[in-house]
């Protein structure tokens, strides 16, 4: 939420009152339910993997998860049986410009080199075309983000997508800061080359950074003078609290080096290497030792000219002592749908198989700083659950349920996508 | 056989040795930038020197070190000089534009006074388009439609870049009063965009001031700023340039095109005292005394360019008003004009002017002196005179001529530009004479005839004029034919008077006009139809040939023009004769014309897939075995002949062995390949005892037609000789070394071609009735010497019955059958005697003939005694006959009986451009006949 300033309280009493009294809430009213399965794969920090579990849900939350063995269901809970699949938290897609009917604007918006204040908050859009078909893939959560056309295109926003009302779609306002680094902006943008974008990046985010120590010394009291509100720069203060990443589309080695240099060593961002691909794998050691999260995709793969060998991607950071990978679509590039594929694709390529689905699910939930709602399945998180045929990353297993906040959103029994 | 690539060697050697023919382009350079390494002369018919008169007729021009030295008329005072002549063409002062179009493009935002247009001239650049107009010399635009958009600069389109050369730096200063808005161009300039989005967008800057308001607000305050900065210690570049022009005392080109700009324009130049000129003044008719009030020059666009017709203008509502009178009245009223256009097709421009009522003089004035003295630079270009730079343009006629074009662009003595030597044009000429006779009974006065690449183009009062065509005006006087056709000569053939029979190719005896070829040339003929003096009942074969020609494919104007019969002895031998022989021709070409029609026929179907599909081919078809080996036979052929071949090209005897088979009269068999090879070559042929006629085909050899003809003069034994492909021979003496059939086997396999469905046969070639099939098919002609009216009356029943045209030589006599002959297909060639006595009576017989409506054709049956034909044909004129029946006989008459007038006998598009100028009517014994062209080229 942008933190602007309440005119009154009055005022703010008044407007609950009315949105309370006009909107129901229709979490109350909501059907409790208690899943049964064969198999939970929880994806918290323990790893936790139960067997024969059932998992309640309650007021769009999971409530709790307990064996069915020795169970007793309260008589207000459906119970659903769904007996020996699995039940995986909902994919998150951490690189996706798909989620809205104003694709063409979100990645093509070319005002300048770098655009502080474009929000694809601005044109995220429920229950479009691809928003229903993510679901079939298991995909619940997207990052929609702004084009790499430009060096830095705006703030992306989280959007649960298997939601049709906006309030519910719209997870998290200000998800990221997305910034391109070299290749595309270079190829699009006034033929800049990367020293260049490098200097005006640095410009930008320094002004940004002034202006929230501004505020800061305000807020603190260290300051009297009131600084002005400017569009530009008011969703950076997140940026700098490090509520949500800079979703960095880097990949080559020297464009990886310098984005963690000037981003996460200088501005002491946090980071989110994003569509890496290449040979950035190489700078490992460096983005693990500083705890950034590298989203692995589309391209699964890159051939060394030296020794002329094909290497995984995701497999070099993970052999790089990368914990915390993730993997993206950079949907329309590839369906944010054949994410699960994605995950399949990295363990061809060498990578680990549940690291892959915890990429998916946990990590890409922890970089976007919603680890403690959504990315895993545990009391008091969101009840975003995909029922799965088996294994996600398994090119045999479909998707035949996915529950969104607590409710049914996609039945393969009643209509299968694919 | 001689493997096709080392053939192809061979000829690439004589195509690399053969020696180039250089245009004429090159005729004075001597050096690679065309200058003429000392000084030289040039003539024309005309030289417009553009200063107290406007041409010299006849003129020349002497050139020392790149300036003109002097000029004058008639003979040039110092021999010794070498002379460019130009002949008929004309030559102008080179064009000088004020506008010309190359180097455009610049910066499009601000106030462009700063801008200097010699910063973006290139002299190595390539300046073929203003050249092709004629331009040499032009001002360079300043760039854009800003209001004040820099200053003009003058520069010279050089040879190369030493000569292009900045001529003046500082010509003048553009102000463009015009209203821009609506012409496609936005008044604001490109939206500049900030790196960063924090940075606000500026509004785009306007490019110039939209009103008549802001112009003039614009301009006094540029003024004022160029004052005021006098006293500033760093002005901008911008007014430091304006300042140093303003003291330069050159004028300001005020561009204004509708009336209320151009009056706007005049207002600012009176109320601050500028010098000015104005150019693409369109409405300036409208405004004739305030201009000339204001004592300026004008420059008046026209519409010079390609025009786009869909194109509606820019202001339906108040339209800018054109009008070719604009430059004429301005004129009259003394303004100077100057005139530009829309492209710099300046002659196009200036006649326009012409149109609107101004002189010639002054219109082409208008686009040489004229701009030349307003850009400064009157005293080095844009009149030819003594002290003037040597740049001129060569125009292939009038230079105001819609169709005339500039041929050459020379500049400071060297030949900047051709267009012959660019484009790599044809050749061509234009000829002009006060009367043109086409051959085939037209006339045309005052006429033009196009020759390109030796052949016509267009004939008729006037012809377009290709920029290379050159001009050949022959003066009014002159009259013009075709050349004349001598329809049957010997020419060539002096002492061989052999008989020479229908299947050998007379072609061979032709390779080069031998020296005494140019006496008949010169006498006016062009073209000669040469024939074996001594005929045959057979036929014998017949040659056009040029009387002119370097080559052998110059020289031969058609190889196979027809057959020579000779008929003797009675009426009823004569008929039954000519019978037997056109029977057997006619056989032959109707079975040749069944096989074509079944070809079609067969192709057709092929095409439509409506033919059987058959086997696809397996690889290799297996060896052809042909006939199959016969225990017992024994004739005169079969079996193994050891064959030599020597003479013709062959260095040394070669041996082969033929392996024969008769089946009939017909044979087939192998051949060794004499060069060694191991690939045998099937022959096939007839064989009646005597005479062997055979085809060789050759596999992977660079021949198509090889044919072998041999006599058996005595048993076992067979002597003649091989032609290869018509163009040599080779004598052949074979011994038969063992008899009867033998086995025998294509050794080579054959390449399978996909075995479809066998087309329909070919009949079998006959060498002595070819030729009668070319006839028989209209593609070439036939001539019968024949003598007294039986055998005239014979001839006339047995072609007139086949609808054949025909020639008959001699004829004597056909004055009894004339009522038997129809004129349309038989013309006689009478020789020698062109009287006869009737009684008392002494007729002529080229007139009786003309007046029976039979062609009266004339022959010389000699050699270069053919040069006398002419003043044959002019004593029959003198006599009494028609002289337009004389040269219609001479040419077109002659032509179509023999079947050649699709290439000679008139001036038709196509025909060869073989043309007489005479300097009077042809058979007027007062004329001369003063040139002859052959395929366009003089005779020399």
């Amino acid at each position: 939420m942008i933190a602007r300033p309440i005119g009154s309280p009055l005022i703010a009493l008044v407007a609950a009152l009315v949105f309370v009294l006009a909107f129901a809430s229709p979490g109350m009213a909501q059907e409790k339910l208690a899943l049964m399965a064969g198999k939970v794969l929880t994806m918290d920090e323990k790893d936790t993997v139960l067997n024969n579990v059932i998992v309640f849900l309650k007021d769009r939350k999971i409530e709790k998860i307990i064996p069915q063995r020795g169970a007793v269901i309260p008589a207000d809970y459906r119970v659903i049986d769904h007996r020996d699949k699995w039940l995986v938290p909902g994919l998150i897609d951490p690189h996706n410009h798909t989620s809205s009917e104003e694709f063409g604007s979100l990645v093509g918006e070319f005002g300048s080199l770098t655009n502080p204040g474009l929000r694809a908050l601005d044109l995220a859009m429920p229950r479009t075309e691809s928003n229903i078909r993510s679901l079939a893939g298991g995909v619940t959560t997207v990052l929609l983000i702004p084009g790499s056309a430009t060096n830095l295109g705006g703030f992306g926003v989280v959007a649960r997508v298997g939601c049709s009302e906006m309030d519910d779609f719209i997870l998290k306002e200000i998800g990221s800061v997305k910034i391109a680094q070299a290749g595309n902006p270079e190829r699009f943008y006034f033929r800049k080359g990367r020293s260049y974008m490098n200097y005006n990046l640095r410009q930008t985010l320094q002004k940004a950074k002034d202006y929230h120590e501004a505020w800061n010394r305000f807020e603190s009291k260290k300051s009297k003078t009131q600084p002005k509100f400017d569009a530009h720069w008011e969703s950076f203060r997140g940026l700098f609290r490090r509520t949500f990443p800079a979703s960095v589309h880097t990949q080559i080695y020297q464009v990886v080096h310098a984005s963690i240099a000037m981003l996460s060593d200088e501005f002491g961002i946090k980071l989110m290497i994003d569509h890496g691909t290449f040979d950035g794998y190489k700078l490992g050691k460096q983005v693990a030792e500083r705890g950034i999260h590298a989203m692995i995709g589309p391209r699964m793969w890159w051939m060394d000219p030296v020794d002329r060998t094909i290497n995984g991607t995701a497999a070099g950071y993970w052999k790089n002592g990368v914990k915390k990978i993730g993997l993206n679509t950079d949907a329309g590039v590839l369906p944010q749908e054949d994410l699960p594929m994605q995950g399949a694709m990295s363990v061809r390529y060498g990578f680990d198989t549940y690291a892959a689905l915890k990429g998916m699910t946990y990590w890409a939930a922890d970089s976007l700083g919603l680890a403690n709602r959504i990315g895993s399945l545990q009391p008091g998180f969101d009840a975003d659950i995909v029922v799965w045929s088996g294994n996600p990353i398994d090119f045999r297993s479909s998707v035949d349920k996915v529950y969104v906040l607590g409710s049914e959103v996609y039945n393969a029994d009643e209509r299968r996508i694919y | 056989m001689l493997k096709a690539s080392s053939w192809m060697m061979v000829l690439c050697a004589i195509a690399l040795l053969w020696p180039v023919e250089f245009g004429s382009a090159a005729q004075a350079g001597d050096d690679e930038t065309g200058r003429p390494a000392q000084d030289y002369a040039v003539r024309a018919r005309r030289i417009y020197v553009l200063d107290k008169v406007d041409y010299l007729e006849d003129a020349w021009m002497i050139i020392r070190g790149g300036k003109i030295d002097s000029l004058g008329t008639g003979a040039i005072p110092d021999a010794d000089l070498p002379v460019v002549d130009f002949r008929g063409a004309s030559l102008l002062p080179g064009l000088v534009s004020t506008e010309s179009r190359i180097f455009v493009g610049a910066d499009a935002t601000g106030m462009g006074a700063r801008y200097v247009a010699a910063d973006k001239f290139n002299p190595y650049a390539n300046f073929q388009a203003s050249w092709r107009h004629g331009v040499t010399t032009a001002r360079l635009t300043s760039p854009g439609r800003r209001f004040v958009s820099g200053i003009g600069s003058v520069v010279r389109f050089g040879a190369n870049a030493e000569d292009s050369t900045v001529l003046v730096r500082q010509a003048d200063l553009t102000v463009n009063f015009n209203d821009e808005a609506g012409r496609g161009e936005s008044p604001d300039a490109e939206l500049v965009t900030p790196s960063s989005m924090d940075v606000p967008y500026r509004p785009a800057e306007r490019r110039r001031p939209e009103t008549r308001l802001g112009r003039i607000l614009a301009l006094e305050t540029l003024l004022r700023d160029v004052r005021v900065a006098k006293n500033q210690d760093e002005p901008s570049l911008k007014l430091l340039a304006l300042g140093e022009f303003l003291e330069s005392g050159r004028p300001f080109r005020f561009d204004a095109e509708r009336r209320g700009d151009i009056l706007q324009a005049l207002e600012a130049a009176k109320r601050n005292g500028l010098p000015i000129y104005l150019a693409g003044a369109t409405e300036a008719h409208a405004l004739v005394d305030e201009i000339a009030a204001a004592k300026i020059s004008v420059v008046v666009d026209f519409d010079n360019a390609l025009p786009d017709p869909s194109f509606n203008g820019f202001d339906p509502v108040t339209p800018i008003i054109e009008d070719d009178r604009t430059a004429a009245v301005l004129e009259n009223r003394g303004v100077r004009v100057i005139i530009g256009g829309h492209s710099d097709d300046l002659l196009m421009s200036a006649a326009l002017a012409v149109k609107g009522g101004m002189t010639e003089g002054a219109a082409l004035r208008a686009v040489t002196a004229r701009p030349a003295d307003l850009l400064g630079v009157g005293d080095r270009v844009g009149r030819l005179k003594a002290g003037m730079d040597a740049d001129f343009v060569v125009i292939n006629g009038d230079p105001l001529g819609t169709s005339s074009r500039v041929q050459q662009a020379w500049v400071l003595g060297s030949q900047a530009w051709s267009l012959a030597a660019v484009d790599k044009m044809p050749e061509a000429v234009v000829v002009r004479a006060g009367k043109i006779y086409d051959g085939k009974g037209g006339v045309y006065l005052d006429a033009e005839v196009l020759i390109e690449d030796g052949k016509v183009v267009a004939v008729g009062h006037r012809v377009q004029r290709p920029a290379y065509a050159r001009m050949h005006d022959a003066g009014p006087e002159a009259v013009i034919t075709p050349g004349f056709i001598d329809i049957h000569s010997t020419l060539g053939l002096e002492g061989d008077s052999s008989t020479v029979k229908s299947d050998q190719n007379l072609s061979k005896l032709f390779s080069r006009a031998r020296p005494e070829f140019a006496a008949v040339a010169r006498a006016g003929i062009t073209t000669a139809v040469v024939a074996p003096g001594k005929g045959s009942s057979s036929g014998s074969p017949i040659i056009a040939i040029k009387t002119q020609g370097k080559n052998r494919k110059e020289l031969i104007s058609k190889a196979a023009a027809g057959v020579k019969l000779t008929v003797r002895g009675s009426g009823a031998s004569v008929l039954k004769s000519l019978e037997s022989t056109l029977n057997s021709a006619d056989n032959y070409h109707k079975k040749w014309l069944k096989y074509e029609a079944e070809l079609a026929a067969f192709e057709a179907a092929k095409k439509n897939g409506k033919l059987p599909k058959a086997a696809a081919p397996k690889g290799k078809t297996p060896p052809k075995v042909s006939p199959k080996p016969s225990a017992e036979a024994s004739d005169a052929l079969s079996g193994t002949w050891e064959a030599t071949l020597s003479g013709g090209p062959m260095g040394e005897p070669m041996k082969l062995t033929m392996r024969l088979a008769l089946e009939g009269t017909d044979f087939t068999g192998t051949v060794t390949d004499p060069f060694g090879g191991s690939q045998d070559a099937p022959i096939t042929g007839t064989f009646d005892g005597t005479t062997f006629e055979a085809k060789v085909e050759p596999e992977d050899a660079p021949f198509e037609n090889v044919r072998v003809t041999a006599k058996m003069t005595e048993p076992e034994v067979l002597k003649g000789s091989v032609d290869v492909d018509g163009i040599f021979e080779i004598d052949l003496s074979a011994k038969r070394t063992s008899k009867g059939k033998p086995k025998i086997t294509v050794k080579r396999a054959v390449t399978a071609v996909a075995s479809g469905p066998k087309g329909p046969k070919k009949p079998k070639y006959s060498a002595r009735f070819e030729p009668f099939r070319k006839v028989l098919s209209g593609k070439a002609g036939i001539m019968v010497a024949a003598t007294g009216a039986e055998a005239v009356g014979a001839v006339v029943q047995a072609f007139g019955k086949r609808k054949l045209p025909v020639v008959i030589l001699g004829g004597a006599g056909a004055h009894e059958v004339l009522d038997k002959i129809d004129g349309n297909s038989v013309g006689i060639a009478i020789w020698r005697q062109y009287t006869r006595q009737d009684k008392a009576r002494n007729i002529l017989i080229p007139d009786e003939l003309d007046r029976a409506g039979v062609s009266p054709l004339f022959q010389s049956n000699g050699s270069w005694g053919a040069s006398r034909l002419p003043r044959f044909v002019r004593a029959a004129v003198r006599e009494g006959l028609n002289p337009e029946t004389a040269l219609r006989s001479l040419t077109y008459d002659a032509a179509r009986l023999m079947r050649m007038d699709d290439s000679v006998g008139s001036l038709s598009r196509g025909c060869d451009g073989d043309l007489l100028i005479f300097d009077g009517e042809p058979f007027d014994a007062r004329t001369s006949l003063v040139e002859v062209l052959i395929r366009g080229k003089e005779v020399q």
